[in-house]
């Protein structure tokens, strides 16, 4: 059986150590620095915003596919770390985008982009 | 619960399956704990180091998909979701590595190494980049996984191509004596790389990472195939202990379970194999315990006996030249005695000259007879093998014989047809194997006949020795044509048996593909025959 020379050892704790640094770099960025960003649907109100609508369906679900079980969302894009940890179901929850700040967006439906049924729209829903 | 965006994601709360602890759990540890075993036994071993990383890795890569399944933090399910596929293609490349090194007994090429490296760098540079991880989606409470994963799925698909052409190629060119360690291992591999990431890749492709849970089933058959290995060809130098600690560390892992499972189901099917587990556990170590011991002591005996034989055989030939020589040195000095060499002796000396010259001469033949049977044994005879009348053989040997049965008073009868008996075969020895069974029939009979026959028909010449001796006990039938084998009753009648004469014939009849036999009651004589392959007969 071949055995472990001084060249393997140099070898693997080459690699081992590149792939630690990597490692460390993943963490540092991830987790402490929370670098990336989040894609989230939030609450929307139809009433003064084009919200994405999503139905319930009455098979899978114990509702009414009615307007008031409905759910209208906008979606979210931001940086983790600007994304202030409160509940989005909370009204008193903000999570509109900083002045400046980049890669931060809210995405309202738009019935001829998306292909979508929007909130305008909604009252062509069948019931 | 205080929910957020991405700390305590409220859509990362849905029901784990099962599956995840049961597949998961037990492949690492079984694959730690034979990495484990195979390095403390074998530090110095560049496989046994090779098979504790790949363990490290997999524990790592088991730890981080549990991890991603079950935590509601973005933060750490984005760290871990950006490093796991390092560790997937470092356990593809680290097999292939151990795989080269296990089949071809040496290191890899520096080239390998060098294209590795080169075709790693794109994963590890672009680990933290949009190409990687664009992001992470709260609705389904995954990371979602930018271009890199193409390069990666490449990557993966040509190591595994690699490792399958390695292996092709190595079953190909190896031994008949290597191939099943080969075709196992190989198989082994192939089951465990195919599996892995094959399952992964198709995981990522449907977006159904179930599939992921059924690919790890491989790790402990491949774990088991290694075990198979260590034990049955002792592929490293580890034996009972690693049996012990892998079968006792799933019992340990089976048991921790209890920690995780909540339904009463699952806790019922749980402890149905925990106990399970220990029953069957235990009967398995104590079978290889036993099988271990035994193939321990049989290679201890087997090496007692070869040093054994091998010193009583150079005994044996130093006793019979030496005891051959003084027979020869006495010989000559009776003989000189006889013919007047050394002067007048007078009858009563002559009388005894004579009788020293008889026995020289059987113990010079009892000592040939050793020895030849001996070589013929070992196959140090080199036959020189022609197309032979055996009938000349037969007719030669009795001839010899005819004065020395006379002598005892016994009639000798012959009945051979006249035809061509031809076989293949090398005269000398075929003479001295019929000398053999005349003199045995000459020896075992007191009063009486000897009859001789000889016939053949169906491609076969069969040659029969008929005597009306002393016959063979069923108890002595079961020595005849034995090595040193001499019936309890034989040696009542005749004292100077060696027990190899028959050996010799049998050892000579076989080597020219025949058939040599013996029917006897006690008491009514016995019947010597031998059977040979008759030769082509020539158009004449």
């Amino acid at each position: 059986m071949k055995e472990i020379d001084k060249g393997n050892i140099i070898f693997f704790a080459s690699i081992l150590s590149v792939i630690l640094i990597f490692i460390l770099l993943a963490f540092y960025k991830y987790y402490l620095n929370a670098n990336y960003l989040i894609f989230s649907n939030i609450n929307c109100d139809p009433a003064s915003e084009q919200c994405f609508v999503e139905w319930c369906d009455p098979e899978y679900e114990e509702c009414e596919n009615t307007e008031e079980d409905a759910y209208f969302y906008k979606k979210l894009e931001r940086i983790a770390r600007h994304v202030p940890l409160c509940d989005s179901e909370d009204p008193s929850c903000n999570l509109t985008c900083g002045p400046g700040e980049e890669n931060c967006q809210q995405i309202l439906c738009d019935e001829k982009r998306e292909n979508l049924e929007c909130s305008s729209s909604y009252q062509n829903h069948e019931f | 619960m205080n929910f957020n965006l991405v700390t305590n994601i409220q859509n990362c709360y849905f029901d784990i399956p099962t599956l995840l602890y049961y597949s998961h759990i037990p492949a690492a540890v079984a694959m730690f704990l034979i990495g484990l075993f195979v390095y403390i036994k074998n530090r110095r071993v560049l496989n046994a180091n090779i098979l504790f990383l790949i363990s490290i890795f997999f524990i790592l890569w088991v730890t981080s998909n549990i991890i991603i399944w079950i935590s509601p933090d973005s933060r750490l399910v984005m760290f871990l979701w950006s490093i796991i596929n390092i560790f997937e293609i470092l356990i593809s490349l680290l097999t292939f590595y151990f795989a080269f090194v296990f089949l071809e007994g040496k290191d890899l090429p520096k080239t390998l190494k060098l294209l590795a490296i080169i075709l790693m760098a794109p994963l590890l540079i672009f680990s933290e980049s949009t190409l990687n991880l664009r992001g992470f989606d709260t609705s389904i409470c995954e990371a979602i996984q930018g271009p890199l994963i193409y390069y990666f799925y490449a990557f993966e698909s040509l190591v595994f191509i690699g490792l399958l052409i390695l292996l092709i190629k190595s079953i190909i060119k190896t031994n008949q004596a290597n191939r099943k360690i080969t075709i196992l291992f190989s198989l082994g591999i192939i089951f465990f790389v195919l599996s892995f990431s094959g399952t992964n890749i198709i995981a990522s492709f449907t977006q159904n990472w179930n599939i992921l849970m059924y690919g790890l089933i491989s790790a402990p058959v491949f774990v088991g195939i290694l075990s198979y290995l260590i034990i049955q060809f002792q592929t490293f130098n580890i034996k009972l202990i690693a049996t012990q600690a892998l079968v006792w560390g799933l019992v340990i892992l089976i048991g921790s379970q209890f920690f995780f499972i909540q339904n009463p189901t699952n806790i019922i099917l749980n402890s149905i194999t925990f106990v399970g587990a220990i029953v069957f556990g235990y009967l398995l170590i104590k079978s290889v315990k036993r099988e271990v011991r035994q193939k321990e002591e049989l290679i201890k005996l087997n090496t007692e006996l070869q040093d054994s034989i091998k010193q009583r055989e150079s005994l044996v030939h130093l006793v019979t030249h030496k005891v051959k020589g003084s027979f020869t040195r006495s010989k000559y000095i009776f003989a000189g005695m006889l013919d007047g060499s050394f002067g007048e002796i007078s009858p009563q000396i002559q009388q005894y000259a004579k009788q020293g010259l008889e026995s020289d001469n059987m113990g010079i033949e009892t000592v040939d007879l050793v020895l030849n049977a001996d070589n013929l044994q070992k196959g140090n005879v080199k036959y020189d093998m022609k197309i032979i009348d055996f009938k000349e053989i037969i007719m030669k040997t009795l001839s010899d014989k005819k004065i020395q049965a006379e002598a005892k008073g016994l009639q000798i009868e012959s009945e051979i047809k006249e035809d061509t008996y031809k076989v293949l075969g090398d005269a000398f020895w075929l003479r001295e194997a019929v000398n053999n069974l005349i003199d045995n029939s000459i020896k075992y009979t007191k009063t009486g006949k000897i009859s001789v026959k000889l016939e053949d028909g169906n491609g076969k010449i069969k040659f029969s020795i008929q005597d009306t001796g002393i016959g063979i006990t069923d108890e002595d039938k079961k020595s005849l044509f034995t090595e040193g084998g001499r019936g309890k009753d034989s040696v009542k009648i005749n004292v100077d048996s060696t027990g190899y004469g028959l050996y010799s014939v049998k050892l000579i009849i076989e080597t020219h593909h025949g058939h040599v036999w013996a029917e006897s009651e006690p008491s009514k004589g016995s019947t010597f025959f031998i059977e040979l392959p008759a030769a082509e007969k020539s158009p004449q």
